[in-house]
């Protein structure tokens, strides 16, 4: 090393330091000669010192620049001229600077893309000649009227990255990276790469429109998802798969399919192809498979092959072929991915139009009822109830539910005739069916996440129902007591 | 050594201090400057409160942001709600006849005041206390239409006199 270094200070011992335990046992190797440092103004260290230091400096005036000069500063200047040149000055001078963002605190959302996107609100900005990322967003008055930015943001629906300031990072983009974002942007881009034909109109992001608006039977501007319900309704798919606790066994539970993480799918295991009708390895692995067809490897790709041939990735599953064409396979993967557990605030919860609208004029008597017991949503029900009032008990049992209607603590909040924190219970056997009556006394919990019923109830009475620990058979007895107290009146 | 040498030493050894001191500026400058966040997590200081043709003539109040906007000939101006003493929500009270007070030297006629319901601070129409524990003047805010929407936008951080008006064209 001396070699190498000839320069070397005398101070600089590094180098020497290897060689001191052979030194030990034969005499200390003589030191070459060092050149004088006092005749040699320029030593090696000092030239180390202001190399690195030159290179510290310029690494941090990089910073410098790049945090006066951020990426969506360059489109805010633009978006600045734009506005001057249409609206005039003082219209520009109003253009906000810096980072904005709509914080949405009810759903956990930042979402920052206004940043760069920032004619989203700005009307008269709807036209071609204006470059997209300022463009109007389409719709103000209806869609957005319905889900105003200032409640939703931007991700709720469309993804991607809302805490990000800049392109790469806010859209996801991958382009042959591995990069596994869970919530990346469901726009064109998403939409090409999964080759959708219709990729303009942003088919992935019906996704987000149901995963609140999951109980809705159909939904305009979501082709692809009331497709899918049609098929899941048509297939009878519920005979083998469950779905908030009601359907078959023979499948996996899907109530929240979307929420599986993309680690319990492997990609890696074999891909099989069915020949003569049994699956045989095809010598791929799912991965592969996927690349073959040019789909990034995901869990929605999983989902399209899946359903395509349900034994090509599981060879002894008994779910059968139902020979569903693209758009059909397309529309089910993205029921999937929609099927998300989410914990949405009261007011999020979507209203559903129809349930109440649907139903049969009632006569008189059967509205009084509606009326006092304040749930006009159930009206088609109660008028049935009208023409068959008989509800037959069990008079031991129900005197058991009676003992446990008190002590379970029922009568805190429920009383049988008169509205207190709870709904009336007096009818209530006659205005439900046996099952809802008991995952209702049995898990309110979770029914007031799931059930569409449970929820409407949640918003008139806004006290969400405890958990009281109720067995089955406890609640059998107090359904009991309830049928009971329908026929007396 | 040569003077020449020594000369060029010196300079390199100013180099090396300038961009010393430099980073070393830079560095607390970058710390200075993270005390002074880009965006808080917290409802934003501007909102927009609808088409001002669309105020009532008279007092608005706007329970999401606890403010009171009133609207005259053509004039608007708002007045916060949140009492200055512990923050309650003051209540505008419509005064049965006009009333002429002497507040702080000022002589006002009056039509209305602020009450707090919590520890009985009063304040006149234009947010002066004039009894119980409130220490300051209800603030008024800054107004502007939002060239976007059309709407007309309440500033919160920015406070205004208390004669400050919103003009109507
Ligand atoms: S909070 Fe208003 S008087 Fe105390």
């Amino acid at each position: 090393m001396e070699k190498k270094l000839p320069n070397n200070g005398p101070e600089d011992k590094k180098p020497t330091a290897p060689q001191q335990k052979p030194a030990a046992k034969k005499p200390a190797p003589k030191r070459p000669k060092l050149p004088d440092v006092k005749d040699d103004p320029f030593p090696m260290d000092s030239w180390l010192i202001y190399l690195v230091s030159i290179i510290g400096a310029f690494i941090f005036g990089v910073a410098a620049y790049k945090e006066f000069n951020p990426e969506y500063k360059k489109y805010q200047v633009e978006f600045k001229r734009l506005i001057e040149m249409k609206f005039g000055t003082e219209a520009a001078e109003k253009v906000p600077m810096g980072v904005q963002q709509i914080w949405v605190k009810d759903l956990n959302r930042v979402d920052r893309c206004i940043t760069c996107h920032m004619g989203y609100e700005w009307r008269g900005l709807e036209g071609e000649d204006v470059p997209e990322v300022f463009r109007t967003h389409p719709d103000l008055d209806g869609l957005i009227a319905k889900h105003p930015f200032k409640d939703y943001g931007c991700t709720t629906c469309h993804g991607g990255q809302g805490y990000a300031t800049n392109m790469k990072e806010a859209h996801v983009i991958q382009k042959g990276k591995k990069v596994r974002w869970l919530e990346p942007l469901l726009g064109k881009e998403k939409a090409k790469e999964y080759k959708f034909a219709d990729w303009q109109k942003m088919p992935l992001m019906e996704i987000n429109c149901n995963t609140c608006h999951r109980h809705e039977d159909s939904l305009p501007g979501t082709p692809y998802i009331n497709l899918a319900k049609k098929l899941w309704n048509e297939k009878g798919c519920i005979g083998c798969h469950k779905l908030f606790g009601e359907g078959g066994d023979i499948g996996p539970d899907l109530t929240y399919e979307g929420s599986k993480s993309h680690e319990s799918f492997d990609i890696h295991a074999p891909y099989y192809v069915i020949k003569n009708g049994k699956p045989v390895p095809s010598g791929r692995t799912i991965a592969q498979e996927m690349k073959r067809r040019g789909l990034p490897l995901s869990v929605f790709s999983w989902h399209l092959l899946h359903f395509e041939e349900p034994r090509s990735i599981t060879p002894t599953s008994a779910m059968p072929n139902f020979g569903l064409n693209e758009k059909e396979k397309r529309a089910l993967a993205m029921l999937m991915m929609s099927w998300k557990r989410v914990n949405l605030p009261a007011k999020y919860i979507p209203k559903m139009e129809g349930r109440g609208a649907a139903a049969p004029k009632v006569d008189t008597a059967a509205a009084d009822t509606t009326a006092e017991t304040a749930d006009t949503a159930v009206a088609d029900t109660t008028a049935k109830m009208e023409e068959t009032p008989k509800v037959s008990y069990d008079p031991e049992l129900a005197k058991r539910g009676e003992e446990l209607f008190d002590r379970k603590g029922c009568t805190a909040c429920h009383d049988l005739d008169s509205r207190k924190v709870g709904p009336p219970l007096r009818d209530v056997a006659a205005r439900r069916d046996h099952e809802w009556l008991k995952h209702m006394i049995m898990k309110p919990d979770s029914m007031i996440l799931n059930d569409p019923i449970a929820q409407e109830l949640l918003q008139e009475f806004s006290v969400p129902m405890t958990n009281q620990n109720v067995s089955e058979e406890e609640a059998k007895a107090i359904i009991e007591f309830l049928k009971k107290a329908a026929t007396e009146k | 050594m040569s003077e020449i040498k020594k000369k060029r030493r010196e300079v390199l050894k100013n180099i090396g201090r300038l961009v010393g001191y430099g980073v070393l500026g830079g560095v607390f400058a970058g710390f200075a400057r993270s005390l002074w966040p880009n965006v808080l997590y917290e409802p934003p200081k501007r909102f927009r409160i609808g088409k001002p043709e669309d105020l009532a003539d008279g007092v608005n109040f706007f329970s999401e942001h606890r403010l009171y906007v009133f609207k005259r000939n053509n004039e608007i101006w708002s007045i916060s709600a949140v009492c200055t003493h512990l923050g309650c929500t003051v209540n505008y009270v419509a005064l049965p006849e006009p009333k002429v007070m002497k507040v702080a030297g000022k002589e006002i006629k009056e039509e209305w005041e602020f009450h707090c319901p919590c520890h009985g601070s009063k304040y006149v129409a234009d947010g002066t206390p004039y009894a119980g524990p409130a220490p300051r003047p209800l603030p008024h805010y800054y107004m502007e239409i939002d060239p976007a929407t059309g709407m007309l936008v309440v500033d919160t951080s920015k406070e205004v006199p208390q004669d400050w008006r919103f003009k109507l064209a």
